[in-house]
């Protein structure tokens, strides 16, 4: 088991690796604990974890290039012939709180201007403006997004100048989840016109596909994620009854038959018994609440909107800077008297 | 639902021919009237119609709804009319009827208050040939044909603008085969009752 926790050190060892606000830092010995929570399950949830684990952990380093790559991807879209050409029309929209996620994205991105390219961003944020640019690390129900590119499109003459080709808007995310994205599109479209769909740009590096409706779209969804099958303890099967939301647009349990095609996991086999592990480790964290008014959204599976009626969103995917509490709550999960060590300590974020 | 045909006198109607005129968006090609139905957006009224032909063909529907234009998207259903489900002539008009419920549950405030402004008026829809969904010229101040849109736009008016009905939601049609992209339709709201009511926004994270 050394060995594979090892292997997953190796993947994770940038976790927090920057951050001054903990002292926690990830270690062969830190992964063995808590895989060890998990009982004569331990070795089998590192194996699995680190089948999937490459695919869905952005280090700081491969957050640097992914960026490189975008800021080229995104100069060469918008037809300049030079970085500096295409940063001196550019903006990066920044509204976030100094905490949040998108303030180290637009971090990395200076210096990467600047050491690579020789660009002072800050130098040039005065200037007249084309390219307006949102950039964050993950979206997963899509709200924070939403509020802040809502926000923008109501400023000034922004919509208008968009429609008109006058200024244009981008997104650009490391990961996003289907379903919270075409949220966003359609909220967009309704709020402000049918046709911001077609002018917002979205770069990104990874997608959660977990849109169990309709079938036909169903059938093509990797499930990149947990997304657990019907047949439960009555345990399970009592908390999903038990909880307020009402909105079952969303179903909690996927269909036995998909994904088509296990990409994700190493077997259809071995997707059940760690999807199964998770929930069930995460039921028993949850339950372990004994607030009068615990928060809704709290599920096993992790965070979801309150009015669903699932077991949450079963996030995974981690970066170097913070963990998704839309991620299974037996990776971050951290109370005190709860008894659980997680794998990712949190940041800015507080707890049950 | 079966129609026949009427003449309107041209004095007294309400006309729209092109999408670009004052009643414009009351024509099912209109831009500016997307729906979503089972988390699937639609661009235009046309498109969502143009899909209900083909219930079990997922890929003709798709090829239907990628496009940004509903002229485009019944050119395309044309091309696959030998696909299109046998009791088409007998549901079609409910099938019509039902999309256009979506579309006022979900363009509420525009549509709402374009046909407010028809007041009683007959609504028709002008066409060089279709007589059957709309009306062609006849002689003198006069039009002819089964107007089909044209009354079903009144039906929808009387109903939830004269009778101040509320259409939060739309349920789906009770007939066989109502699918799109495989899974049954299910029942459509307002975006705006969908995302206040069901919080979809309701997370904030790191």
């Amino acid at each position: 088991m050394k060995e594979i926790a090892g292997k997953i050190f190796e993947i994770l060892q940038d976790y927090h690796c920057d951050s001054p606000e903990t002292d926690h830092r990830m270690s062969i010995e830190h992964i063995i604990e808590w895989a060890n929570q998990f009982d004569d399950d331990a070795e089998f949830v590192l194996t699995e974890l680190l089948y999937f684990l490459p695919q869905i952990y952005i280090s700081k380093n491969r957050a640097i290039e992914l960026l490189e790559k975008r800021l080229v991807d995104f100069q060469a879209f918008y037809k300049y012939s030079s970085m500096q050409e295409f940063i001196n029309n550019t903006n990066f929209i920044d509204t976030q709180k100094p905490e949040k996620s998108q303030k180290e994205v637009l971090s990395i991105l200076r210096n990467i201007l600047d050491e690579k390219y020789g660009i002072n961003y800050d130098l040039l944020i005065d200037q007249p403006k084309k390219h307006y640019i949102y950039f964050d690390d993950v979206l997963a129900t899509g709200g924070t997004v939403y509020k802040d590119l809502s926000n923008w499109l109501s400023e000034s003459t922004h919509l208008k100048d968009v429609l008109s080709k006058e200024k244009t808007i981008a997104l650009s995310l490391f990961c996003y989840h289907k379903l919270g994205f075409d949220n966003i599109e359609w909220r967009l479209m309704k709020a402000f016109d049918d046709r911001i769909k077609n002018f917002l740009l979205v770069g990104f590096d990874y997608k959660i596909e977990n849109q169990l409706k309709p079938k036909w779209i169903a059938e093509k969804q990797a499930l990149n994620c947990i997304y657990p099958l019907e047949k439960q303890p009555k345990e399970v099967l009592e908390y999903l009854a038990s909880l307020e939301g009402e909105n079952t647009g969303v179903a909690a349990f996927r269909p036995e038959n998909l994904p088509l095609k296990e990409i994700f996991f190493s077997s259809p086999e071995s997707r059940i018994r760690f999807e199964n592990i998770v929930l069930e480790k995460g039921l028993e964290l949850i339950q372990k609440i004994k607030k009068a008014d615990p928060d809704p959204r709290k599920r096993p599976l992790g965070d979801t909107v309150r009015s669903h009626r699932t077991l949450g969103t079963g996030t995974l995917f981690f970066t170097w800077r913070n963990i998704s509490n839309t991620c299974p709550v037996v990776f971050w999960w951290d109370v005190p008297g709860h008894d659980w060590i997680p794998l990712f300590c949190l940041r800015n974020r507080g707890t049950n | 639902m079966k129609i026949s045909e009427r003449t309107y006198n041209t004095a007294d109607v309400i006309a729209f021919k092109s999408t670009k005129e004052e009643f414009g968006g009351l024509s099912n090609m209109a831009p500016g009237y997307s729906l979503r139905v089972n988390d699937i957006i639609i661009p235009s009224a046309e498109a969502l119609y143009q899909v209900c032909r083909f219930p079990l063909f997922p890929h003709i529907q798709e090829e239907i709804i990628s496009q940004n234009s509903p002229m485009t998207a019944k050119m395309i259903s044309r091309k696959y009319h030998g696909h299109t489900r046998q009791d088409w002539e007998e549901v079609k008009y409910d099938i019509m009827y039902w999309v256009l419920k979506v579309k006022l549950s979900q363009n509420l405030e525009k549509f709402y208050n374009l046909l407010q402004k028809t007041g009683n008026s007959p609504i028709v829809e002008l066409s060089n040939k279709d007589k059957d969904w709309a009306v062609v010229p006849e002689g003198h101040n006069s039009l002819r044909g089964k107007n089909a849109l044209g009354r079903l736009l009144m039906q929808l008016r009387s109903e939830y603008i004269n009778n101040n009905n509320s259409i939060d939601c739309v349920a789906p049609l009770n007939i066989n085969g109502f699918l799109l992209y495989g899974s049954e339709i299910e029942t459509v709201c307002n975006p705006e009752i969908e995302y206040e009511n069901h919080f979809l926004f309701d997370l904030d994270y790191a």
